[in-house]
């Protein structure tokens, strides 16, 4: 018999080369937090997405009511899967805190992300609500944004398509959190986020792509 | 300025090469042509460019897009060197602000980069602008597309189900690279319309789905053809109901563009014909969803273009009639294609440096 098969299969060509993009992560703080609510303005930012605006009504009702924030002010973006651009300066400018709704989808994910990173590198104490079901793409993205922490307050998924009064009844049971993540140390935060969704070294695996819904 | 290509810790013939591509996820599932420092510095050598130069960073991950990493890319999806040039363009045009590469490259829509290239070098390069120019079967097409879109995973780590979540994704995510059939447009081509010089040669991308056929064998006229076109765009279950910055790619036939144009239709009359009959109802959008999407009170004015008490008024697609452009491309038969638009995002044309 002659060669065995791998033996006169054509060889690769020599060394071969990495196609993956090099990535150079700086890794970076989160805003200062806040000593307390009681007196601050929050900014709550609406990504368009559908109960964006009545989950944010809550969240504004009860930060009043409850946490003793003294005014909301609330910034709109004109659609999901784009930056907030010129609204995260005015954002910044004029309140302490900001409540960010919501990532539920791919791009919405990623830019409600990349808002919330814009805003804490600019000392913005930023909650982010996320859906569960994207909320470990809401972690990869804040990794390779440098701010694997980034606190992620998660709401059950989907959330468009739910009642009003589920809206209202998620806002209750995520206030507390959002609160929290406003004015907890950035150094607790990081330690209970940073790992939270997505281990410290662990990628995405083949689990996420099958929808458990 | 970046460092060079790492080398891989990967040996073996073809088959165990591809399978390590495989098991790593570097490949979009099909065999590949294993990137050896050889091969890629063949590749390197169809441009004057710095292999270490970086076109820039690509979302989601923000992998750095060197050229000689685009090059590595281009030797996996079995490009010849004289295509990188192609190859090097989109990235820079993908890269650019307007067209939102991090939306559309985690987004669940179905979008993929389509990539539409013009000028002296669609000859050279042998790329189709005939039959079949969606489907299987020139080299160009096929590989550019696909390096395309190995960057997408590669650089970009858009990776399917991981950082990219496409509820379903589409068939041109592995390959989505045509040319206009310049020599039967009745019309100027897409790069003189964009203002470059016909001898330049350039590459469009553009944000779509993918391509939805019209099929008239009957019309006589213009406005025949148009009215049908008009009627498959017009539908609520598509991103340019709702978005804020969608565009439409519609790609004639030669014949159905002849017959147009012997009606005396130029490009513009065409968008506008487009622009004023391919519409929506505002009460059917109204009651598939978007009522609700938007803060009325803060947004412009095509933004609150639900916004009247007049369920019957009719809305159009894009913003305005230029957001409708219009190709030539394909073979023989009485059928057109149009792509809708991922609706946040803007085309872009680069020229072809060699």
């Amino acid at each position: 018999m002659g060669k065995s098969q791998s033996e006169t299969r054509p060889g690769a060509g020599g060394q071969l080369l990495d196609p993956r993009g090099r990535v150079e992560v700086e890794e970076k703080g989160l805003a200062p937090r806040l000593e307390s609510l009681e007196g601050t303005t929050v900014g709550l930012l609406d990504n368009a997405k559908p109960n964006a605006d009545r989950f944010l009504d809550a969240v504004g009702e009860m930060l009043v009511d409850e946490y003793g924030v003294e005014a909301v002010e609330r910034a709109s973006k004109h659609a999901a899967a784009v930056s907030g651009g010129s609204l995260l300066p005015e954002l910044r400018a004029e309140c302490d805190a900001v409540v960010n709704a919501y990532g539920d989808c791919g791009s919405c994910t990623s830019w409600c992300v990349h808002d919330s990173a814009t805003l804490e590198l600019q000392g913005v104490p930023t909650a982010t609500i996320n859906s569960d079901e994207f909320v470990r793409l809401g972690q990869s993205d804040a990794r390779a944004l440098g701010l694997p922490g980034l606190p992620l307050v998660t709401v059950p998924h989907p959330m468009g398509d739910v009642s009003p009064d589920v809206v209202r009844s998620r806002a209750r049971d995520t206030i507390a959190e959002i609160a929290a993540v406003l004015t907890t140390s950035r150094t607790e935060l990081d330690d209970e986020y940073r790992g939270k969704f997505l281990g410290e070294n662990e990628e995405l695996t083949d689990e996420d792509l099958y929808c458990p819904l | 300025m970046s460092e060079r290509s790492e080398p891989l810790d990967v040996e073996g013939d073809v088959e165990e090469v591809y399978e390590r591509f495989y098991e790593e996820e570097m490949t979009d599932g099909l065999p590949i042509i294993p990137p050896s420092r050889d091969r890629v510095d063949r590749m390197l050598g169809a441009t004057d460019r710095e292999p270490t130069e970086s076109l820039g960073e690509v979302p989601p991950k923000y992998g750095a897009a060197t050229v000689e990493k685009v090059a590595v890319n281009a030797v996996m999806a079995g490009c010849k060197p004289a295509y990188l040039p192609v190859v090097i363009a989109a990235v820079e045009a993908m890269l650019r602000e307007e067209f939102n590469l991090y939306g559309i490259n985690t987004t669940t829509h179905p979008v993929a980069p389509l990539l539409v290239v013009n000028g002296p070098i669609v000859e050279e390069l042998n790329l189709n602008y005939g039959y079949n120019v969606f489907g299987p079967g020139w080299r160009a097409n096929a590989t550019i597309g696909r390096a395309l879109r190995l960057v997408l995973l590669n650089v970009g780590g858009g990776t399917p189900g991981k950082m990219d979540r496409a509820t379903h994704g589409q068939p041109g995510k592995f390959s989505f690279c045509i040319a206009e059939n310049e020599r039967k447009t009745p019309w100027a081509p897409l790069h003189v319309e964009r203002g470059f010089d016909e001898s330049t040669s350039t590459v469009t991308v553009f944000g779509t789905e993918g391509p939805h056929e019209v099929n008239d064998h009957i019309s006589q006229d213009g406005g025949g053809v148009l009215s049908v076109m008009a009627d498959v765009l017009a539908t609520v279950g598509n991103n340019n109901a709702i978005g804020t910055r969608g565009e439409l790619v519609c790609v004639f036939s030669p014949e159905h563009a002849e017959t147009i144009a012997n009606d005396g239709f130029s490009r513009e009359d065409v968008r506008w014909f487009l622009y004023d009959y391919a519409r929506n109802r505002v009460g059917k959008i109204r009651d598939n969803g978007p009522e609700g999407l938007y803060d009325w009170d803060t947004i412009d004015i095509w933004e609150k273009r639900f916004h009247t008490p007049d369920g019957d008024a009719r809305l159009p697609l894009v913003k305005r009639p230029e957001d409708i452009t219009v190709l030539v491309a394909g073979g023989a038969g009485k059928h057109s294609m149009v792509l809708h638009s991922f609706g946040e995002t803007t085309s872009v044309t680069a020229p072809i440096e060699r």
